[in-house]
C-alpha cells in the first residue's frame, strides 16, 4: 500500500550520501516491507529489496510493463539514482500522481473501474506467471478520470501451487463494498473510511438478507467465504501446502479472476435520484444569469495559471471545467455521491479530462487523518494545497445547513493560502429561504456586510459582481501574504 | 436455482477435504486466510472440479492402503517450507 504523493509531510530521515538534502519517508508505506516510498527534491522514489528488484527485473521483461505504462494505467516508472537510497537493493523514481485520493472518496464508478483494473493487471500478470501479492483500492491513484496502479512491488512471480492471497483482500476492500451499494443501497464509503481493512466477510454476510444469497456472487463470495473462514479460523493446518500438492495451479486463479471480473462490471450502483445529481437542470439561475456567472469565474480563472485548483460543492462540475482551462488538476468535491458520479461517468465518456478529479466529500465531515499514527491516510489539506478555491452557491449550506460559523469558514479558506471565488447566497433568495423553511434562524452572521467584512479581513479582494438581481453577490479574493 | 444447489453441494463436499493437515507457515505479508484460499478451489471452476477429485482419490488411496500416509511437498519457488502432511 503506497501512496505517491507530490506534497509529503515531514517524515523520518532515510540514509543518503548526499548530505543536506532531505530525504522525506512516506509515513503510508510501510505495510510491505519490500519497497517503501520516499521523496526526495520533489522526485518520488522507492527503495527496494533484493528480492523486490528480481521481481522487477523480472516485470521489465513481461510483454504488458511497458504497454500499460504508455496507456497510463501503471505509473510510470524508471530504475532511479541507487545513490539517494545506498542501503536499498535497488531505487525506482515514479512519475508524480497530481493528487492522492482514497476509495472511501470515491464513487460507485470509480471503485468499480479500480477493481476491474486491478482484475486486467491480474489477468496480464498470471499470462506472464506473475500475481499481485495484495489486492488494495489504495495501490490505485487517478489521473483526473483515468485510474493509475501505483505499486509496482505489488508484481511477484507466481509460486508453484501458490494460491491468490490477494483474493479475501479483493472482496473486503473491492467487491464487498461494491455489493453494498448495489444489493442493499448503502453508501459504502463510510465502511471503507471506518476500517482501514475493509468489510470482512462475516461483517458482509449479516448486512446480506436472505433473498440476497440468489444475487450473483453472494452465496460463494459472502456466504461460504464467511462459512469457510469461521471454521477454518485460528487453525494451524498447512492449507497452502495441500492445494500446492494436489495441483493447484494458475488456472484456477485465472478462472477465479475471469468471473469476478464479470461479476464486478455487471454491478450498479441503484438509480435513485439525490438531490443535486439533476443540478444542471435543476439549478436556481436563469440562462442570462448564469451566463454572467460562467463569465465571472472564466475571467478570475484566467488571471493566471493554477497548479492545483479545487471546486468545493462542485455539483456536476461545471465551473470545474471552466476552471481546468487554466489549472494543472482541478479536485472537484461535492458531499452529493451522484451529482460526483455523473461527472466522473461525464467526463470518462467524453474527451476524458486527465485535469479534473471527481470526489466525494462532505466539507463538514471531510477525510481527516488517520491509519497507524493518523499519518497512513491523510486529511484533504495535508494531501496538496490549492492555489484556488470555488466556493458557489456554498457559503449557505456551510453556515446554514452545517451550522459552521461563517468567520470559521472564512478563516479555514484562508489558513489554506489560496485565492477564492466565492459566492455568498443572500437571504432572499429562494434556496436560503428553503433552508431556513424548518429551523431556528439562529444565524446572526449571515448577512451580506458581515460577509464581506469577515472576507476583507483574510483577503484583497480584487473583483465582485452582484448576481440574480442582487439576491447574490460573487467574489474573486487573493490571499493576503500575512493570512493564514 | 440448478446453478446454486450444484454450488451450495460442491461447498458441502469441499468443506471436508482439509481435515488433519500438518503445520508450515505461509509466506506473504498478508494473511491470505485459511477459508478463503479453500473456497478458491470452488471459484477455479473445472479445474477446481478436477483438484477436489484429487485430493479425494489420494485420500481413498491412503484409506485403502495404497498410498502413503506421509508425503512431502517442496516448492520450487522456496515460498513454502517443505512439511509433511497425511490424509488430506
Amino acid at each position: 500500500m503506497n501512496e505517491l504523493s507530490g506534497h509529503p509531510a515531514p517524515e523520518a530521515r532515510v540514509s543518503g550520501r548526499e548530505a543536506g538534502l532531505r530525504t522525506q519517508r512516506e509515513p503510508g508505506s510501510f505495510r510491505d516491507r519490500n519497497g517503501s516510498v520516499f521523496y526526495r527534491d520533489g522526485a518520488i522514489f522507492r527503495s527496494l529489496s533484493p528480492e523486490a528488484l528480481a521481481n522487477w527485473q523480472r516485470l521489465r521483461e513481461t510483454p504488458f510493463l511497458a504497454g500499460r505504462m504508455a496507456g497510463g494505467s501503471i505509473v510510470e516508472t524508471r530504475d532511479g539514482d541507487v545513490a539517494v537510497a545506498p542501503d536499498a537493493a535497488g531505487v525506482l523514481e515514479h512519475a508524480r500522481i497530481p493528487f492522492v485520493s482514497y476509495p472511501y472518496e470515491w464513487t460507485f464508478g470509480m471503485l468499480q473501474d479500480a477493481a476491474l483494473l486491478h482484475l486486467d493487471l491480474m489477468r496480464d500478470a498470471l499470462a506472464s506467471d506473475m500475481i499481485l501479492k495484495d489486492a488494495t483500492p489504495y495501490n490505485i491513484q487517478w489521473q483526473g478520470v483515468h485510474p493509475v496502479f501505483i505499486d509496482i512491488p505489488s508484481f511477484e512471480p507466481l509460486g508453484r501451487g501458490q494460491p491468490w492471497v490477494g483474493y479475501r483482500q479483493f472482496c473486503e476492500l473491492f467487491l464487498y463494498p461494491l455489493m453494498l451499494q448495489a444489493y442493499r443501497g448503502i453508501d459504502f464509503r463510510p465502511w471503507l473510511r471506518g476500517r482501514i481493512d475493509g468489510i470482512p466477510a462475516e461483517d458482509m454476510q449479516r448486512l446480506m438478507s436472505t433473498r440476497d444469497l440468489l444475487r450473483p456472487g453472494v452465496l460463494l463470495h459472502v456466504a461460504a467465504q464467511s462459512a469457510l473462514q469461521r471454521r477454518y479460523e485460528g487453525g494451524t493446518k498447512d492449507v497452502r501446502g495441500s492445494l500446492a500438492e494436489a495441483g493447484f495451479d494458475k488456472a484456477l486463479i485465472v478462472n477465479n479472476v475471469t468471473k469476478l471480473r464479470a461479476l464486478v462490471a455487471k454491478l450498479t450502483p441503484g438509480r435513485e435520484k439525490t438531490q443535486w445529481s439533476d443540478y444542471d437542470r435543476s439549478h436556481s439561475y436563469d440562462a442570462a444569469d448564469f451566463e454572467q456567472k460562467a463569465a465571472f469565474v472564466r475571467r478570475a480563472a484566467a488571471t493566471r495559471d493554477w497548479r492545483l485548483a479545487w471546486d468545493l460543492g462542485c455539483n456536476t462540475g461545471t465551473f470545474s471545467r471552466i476552471v481546468a482551462e487554466h489549472a494543472e488538476q482541478v479536485v472537484s468535491m461535492d458531499a452529493d455521491w451522484m451529482a460526483i458520479e455523473h461527472l466522473y461517468q461525464r467526463e470518462k465518456a467524453g474527451a476524458g479530462s486527465r485535469k479534473l478529479l471527481p470526489l466525494v466529500v462532505n466539507l463538514a465531515d471531510a477525510s481527516p487523518n488517520q491509519g497507524w499514527r493518523g499519518a497512513e491516510r491523510k486529511g484533504l489539506a495535508e494531501r496538496g494545497r490549492p492555489e484556488l478555491t470555488l466556493c458557489l452557491a456554498l457559503v449557505h449550506h456551510v453556515v446554514i445547513t452545517a451550522n459552521i460559523p461563517l468567520a470559521d469558514f472564512i478563516g479555514w479558506l484562508a489558513s489554506l493560502g489560496t485565492a477564492v471565488v466565492i459566492e455568498f447566497v443572500g437571504r432572499d433568495d429562494e434556496m436560503v429561504q428553503a433552508l431556513l423553511a424548518n429551523r431556528e434562524d439562529q444565524y446572526d452572521d449571515y448577512h451580506p456586510e458581515n460577509f464581506r467584512a469577515l472576507l476583507a479581513e483574510r483577503f484583497d479582494i480584487r473583483a465582485e459582481e452582484p448576481l440574480k438581481g442582487g439576491r447574490r453577490q460573487i467574489y474573486f479574493a487573493e490571499p493576503r501574504q500575512a493570512a493564514g | 436455482m440448478l446453478k446454486l444447489t450444484s454450488s451450495l453441494a460442491f461447498l458441502l463436499v469441499i468443506s471436508t477435504l482439509f481435515f488433519g493437515m500438518t503445520t508450515s507457515q505461509a509466506h506473504a505479508y498478508l494473511d491470505p486466510g485459511t477459508g478463503s484460499m479453500i473456497l478458491q478451489v470452488i471459484l477455479g471452476g473445472f479445474a477446481g472440479i478436477a483438484l477436489a477429485g484429487r485430493l479425494y482419490w489420494h485420500r481413498f488411496r491412503t484409506f485403502i492402503g495404497m498410498a502413503p500416509a506421509e508425503s512431502h511437498v517442496g516448492d520450487e519457488t522456496g515460498h513454502e517450507s517443505s512439511k509433511s502432511r497425511s490424509d488430506l
